[in-house]
């Protein structure tokens, strides 16, 4: 079904049809591709992953949480094993429980849904542009998620450095990611590189945790 | 009870205490002025007779008494100076007895008088008189008993006056300290004391023992229910005084063998209290008062037995004295007292089976050593003060166990459970049977029954009837007959009852305190949802242009989000709430490519709580200035100070753009005036300047709760509004 000419797959994983329409025609559009996948369902987005997914390409998928048969949150921690993958979350309200369980389970940034088009297009361009989605609370959230040391082995250094720490102190006060550069005379990508980091850092620890809490209950 | 109270029973009781102390303490000064003789002879087995201090002869062997000139007053058998051989025999005998004694008496207070033994020694004879220092213990512990008796009938009478059964007990109680005094008297008897002293001690003896046995037949006779008529009883009284008459003229029979008539008595005091014991069986107060008189009679018999019979029965006559004895039958007469009194009858109820059983146990132990001495012919091994050790070790064991086993609670999870299912029932009468039924289980009573009257706690009818006020607030109830009538109402059950009470009406208070906390932030919602939301898609309906549809749409969810949030209803602080707003208006100005300039200064790091409705009315109105920022004013740039002055935010909103006229009939009015109501609302001010150079918003919050209008408005606002305005 792809285009052989085409570099990279594009997958929406939305059971809204209307909302999953708009948001493949905008990716099309701006991620440069001629077709992008959709699946309404964990199931059709798993078989998706079984037969279309062709590893070698990069693949940037957009995935809601509340699917009918579950959360994204699963189809994000299949997908982190996948070293070509960019998983972005995409939620109606910035509520950062939801945000930041789909970043603890790998999702490299979320995309509101609802925000105006032009808002949800500017977003996507700034992830074409390498850009990332952060929140003062979800910023704050972080900061109070990795003071308590985290339960990882001690040969995975998941604790933040200070340059992150204080990326993310500014963040929370309410600065755009642009003006945390300004404040910390660092270059705006520089600031979306460390919460980049910091999503992987906490993908990292949160996969420990798990490991740690699954052995505790015997599971493993 | 009031009848009761009116006579002061505590003052009744002194009186009578004091009565019955003076009649003791004469009762003692009696006894001392007993005198004592310098010659005492006491009977030993085989009819021998024994003189202290000399030796062994037979009662026939000849005895005389010399005066100084060795010239013979008096000569008799020297079994006439047996005290106990008083009454034995004939009315001849007894007769020639108490002839004999005389002389020997008379000549006693004569001096230089001795005794020849029929072995030729002679002994000095004479009267030796009595002081207080030299009263027995045994005396003592006669008088003492019957101290006690004449208390317990007196206690019991006061607490239950004009009853029979009191009075019977009483009188019995009079009996007893008679037979006590008799008793010491006879302890101090002597040779030298008047044969006629001796001849009516022995008497007024047999007259209270009598007399003790008949109020004691009488009492089970009629007590808790008649089993023989009056008429009866006093018929069988008539004929134990006729016997006793003439017993005591020694006509008719002899006064030892009088003691059987006694015997005769205390058997039929046994099995009527048995046979009440049966009938009552099925009351629970009166098979605890059963109980307890059964199990103290019980240990009654068996002390006397290992004190006193058996001893006899394996040839020692070094056994302990009488009063030691009776002493015994003290604590089957408390016993008696407690179940007349029906005082803590619940409490001793339980208790006095396992002395029962004690008892029981003792009792085998007992025939199992006679048993044992008896095929083997060994000693007698068991001592007095083994089985003493015993009995006074085993109940400080079993207290001692209860004590550590009453720690360990195993049914608080229980009462817990059952108490929040009644606070926790849906409705008002689930509530009730919920209450009712975990009453059922904790105490299992025959029926429950309304009680208006109840307002706390009590334990009435003798522990029959466990009254329990509602925690409900509804009619208290009445439980009958606990464990289905196998047991009475204890202190116990009245403390688990009052906690019981107390813990359900605790849990329910906090359950419709929670209660009315849903119903407020449902209300909240609601208001929240008609003014908010509501409003907003209502105005939406009449938008033609598809671009403000999406914009209101929009916000109307972003109010959605705020009033999501706001049911956590927490607090949050004020850095974190103004972070979140400068984060959101950035983010809308840049996508408008209006630059903004908003300054992150000290207030970005002021902590201080904001309460949720505060922050709330904050966020939307900032939202809304810069919605019509956006959409109206056609500014490049927008400036935002905000500081916190005094107890208020203050918080300006500038931008570039062409301004408005200044009146409220800007495109957005509406809005306008929403936002101004919702910040006099909370306490705040809300002003806007516009000219053609740009407007200026300014908003004044305080940091505090909102005003009270706000509060009231909040709790009457129509939950159903949304439907029917807008």
């Amino acid at each position: 079904m792809n285009g052989m000419t085409q570099t990279r797959q594009i997958l929406i994983v939305e059971d809204i049809a209307p909302m999953r329409r708009t948001l493949a025609e905008r990716a099309a559009a701006i991620f440069g591709v001629t077709h992008v996948d959709e699946a309404d369902s964990l199931i059709s987005a798993r078989a998706w992953l079984r037969y279309e997914r062709r590893i070698e390409q990069p693949l940037i998928a957009l995935i809601d949480l509340g699917l009918p048969d579950g959360s994204g949150v699963e189809l994000i921690g299949q997908l982190a094993t996948d070293s070509n993958a960019t998983c972005i979350v995409t939620t109606i309200f910035e509520d950062d429980g939801n945000v930041m369980r789909a970043l603890g389970a790998g999702a490299e940034g979320y995309l509101l849904k609802g925000e105006d088009m032009a808002a949800i297009e500017e977003r996507l361009r700034g992830l074409e542009r390498g850009e990332v989605a952060v929140s003062p609370q979800i910023a704050r959230r972080l900061l109070e998620h990795f003071r308590i040391p985290p339960l990882a082995p001690p040969d995975t250094d998941v604790s933040l450095t200070q340059r992150e720490t204080d990326v993310l102190r500014v963040i929370g006060r309410g600065l755009t990611l642009a003006e945390a550069g300004h404040a910390l005379e660092i270059s705006a990508q520089t600031v979306g590189t460390h919460v980049k980091n910091i999503y992987r850092k906490l993908n990292i620890a949160s996969r420990a945790e798990a490991a740690i809490e699954a052995a505790k209950r015997g599971l493993v | 009870m009031l009848k009761g109270l009116s006579r002061r029973p505590s003052h009744a009781f002194a009186a009578l205490a004091l009565l019955a102390g003076v009649v003791l303490a004469l009762a003692i000064l009696a006894v001392a002025r007993i005198p004592a003789a310098s010659v005492t002879v006491r009977p030993m087995p085989g009819n021998m007779v024994r003189v202290e201090g000399a030796g062994l002869y037979a009662p026939d062997d000849s005895i005389a008494l010399l005066d100084a000139r060795d010239r013979v007053l008096f000569s008799t058998r020297t079994d006439m100076l047996v005290l106990e051989k008083d009454g034995s025999g004939t009315a001849v005998q007894n007769q020639a007895y108490y002839a004999a004694r005389d002389a020997i008496t008379r000549l006693a207070h004569v001096p230089g008088t001795r005794i020849r033994l029929p072995d030729g020694r002679l002994l000095p004879f004479h009267a030796i008189p009595g002081r207080l220092s030299d009263v027995t213990a045994g005396a003592w512990l006669s008088l003492a008993i019957g101290l006690c008796a004449l208390l317990a009938g007196s206690w019991a009478l006061v607490l239950r006056p004009g009853e029979t059964a009191p009075r019977l007990f009483l009188a019995s109680g009079v009996a007893l300290a008679v037979a006590t005094i008799t008793i010491a008297m006879s302890e101090h008897m002597s040779l030298a004391a008047p044969a006629a002293l001796q001849f009516w001690t022995l008497r007024v003896n047999m007259l209270s023992a009598i007399g003790f046995g008949m109020s004691l037949v009488a009492l089970f006779a009629r007590y808790p229910q008649p089993l023989a008529s009056w008429r009866l009883l006093a018929g069988i009284t008539l004929a134990c005084l006729g016997i006793l008459l003439a017993s005591l003229f020694d006509v008719l029979v002899n006064v030892a063998e009088f003691t059987g008539v006694i015997f005769l008595l205390g058997v039929a005091a046994v099995a009527l209290a048995v046979t009440q014991g049966w009938k009552s069986r099925h009351d629970p107060a009166q098979r605890a008062a059963f109980v307890l008189i059964g199990s103290s009679l019980l240990v009654c018999i068996v002390g006397f037995s290992a004190t006193n019979l058996v001893p006899q029965m394996m040839g020692r006559l070094d056994v302990p004295s009488v009063p030691l004895a009776t002493s015994l039958f003290l604590l089957f007469y408390l016993a008696l007292a407690i179940a007349i009194a029906r005082y803590r009858l619940f409490d001793l109820g339980s208790w006095a089976v396992r002395v029962a059983l004690l008892a029981l146990v003792v009792l085998i132990v007992l025939a199992l050593d006679i048993v044992l001495v008896f095929l083997t012919g060994a000693n007698w091994t068991l001592s007095t003060a083994f089985l003493l050790i015993a009995v006074a070790w085993l109940p400080v064991r079993e207290y001692l166990l209860r004590r550590i086993d009453g720690r360990r609670s195993r049914q608080d999870i229980q009462l817990l459970r059952g108490a929040s299912d009644v606070a926790f029932a849906l409705h008002p009468e689930q509530q009730a049977a919920q209450w009712r039924a975990l009453l059922n289980r904790q105490f299992a009573p025959l029926t429950q029954e309304p009680e208006n009257e109840a307002t706390e706690t009590n334990i009435a009818d003798d522990g029959r009837v466990l009254v329990v006020p509602s925690p409900l607030g509804r009619p208290g109830l009445a439980l009958h007959f606990a464990d289905h009538g196998r047991r009475l109402f204890h202190s116990e059950d009245k403390a688990l009852a009052e906690g019981l009470v107390m813990l359900v009406r605790e849990m329910v208070a906090a359950r419709s305190a929670y209660d009315r906390g849903v119903q407020t932030e449902r209300q909240r919602i609601a208001r929240d949802l008609h003014d908010d939301v509501g409003s907003r898609l209502m105005t939406t309906l009449h938008r033609e242009d598809i671009g403000s549809v999406h914009a209101d749409v929009r916000e109307a969810m972003a109010e959605m989000r705020l009033i999501i949030d706001g049911m956590a209803g927490q607090s949050r602080a004020l850095a974190h709430v103004l972070a979140d707003i400068r984060h959101e208006t950035v983010n809308r100005l840049s996508l408008a490519r209006i630059v903004t300039d908003w300054p992150v200064l000290e207030v970005f790091d002021d902590e201080r709580p904001l309460p949720a409705a505060q922050s709330r009315v904050l966020v939307s109105v900032v939202r809304e200035l810069v919605s019509n920022t956006i959409r109206h004013a056609g500014a490049a740039e927008v400036r935002v100070t905000c500081a916190v002055e005094g107890d208020d935010l203050s918080l300006s909103l500038y931008d570039d753009g062409h301004g408005f006229n200044g009146t409220c009939e800007a495109p957005t009015g509406n809005g306008l005036r929403n936002m101004t109501k919702r910040l006099e609302e909370a306490g705040g001010s809300f002003q806007l300047r516009s000219g053609p150079t740009g407007t200026l918003a300014a908003i004044r919050l305080p940091l505090g709760a909102g005003h009270a209008s706000h509060a009231l408005g909040m709790a009457t606002a129509p939950v159903t509004g949304l439907a029917s305005s807008g």
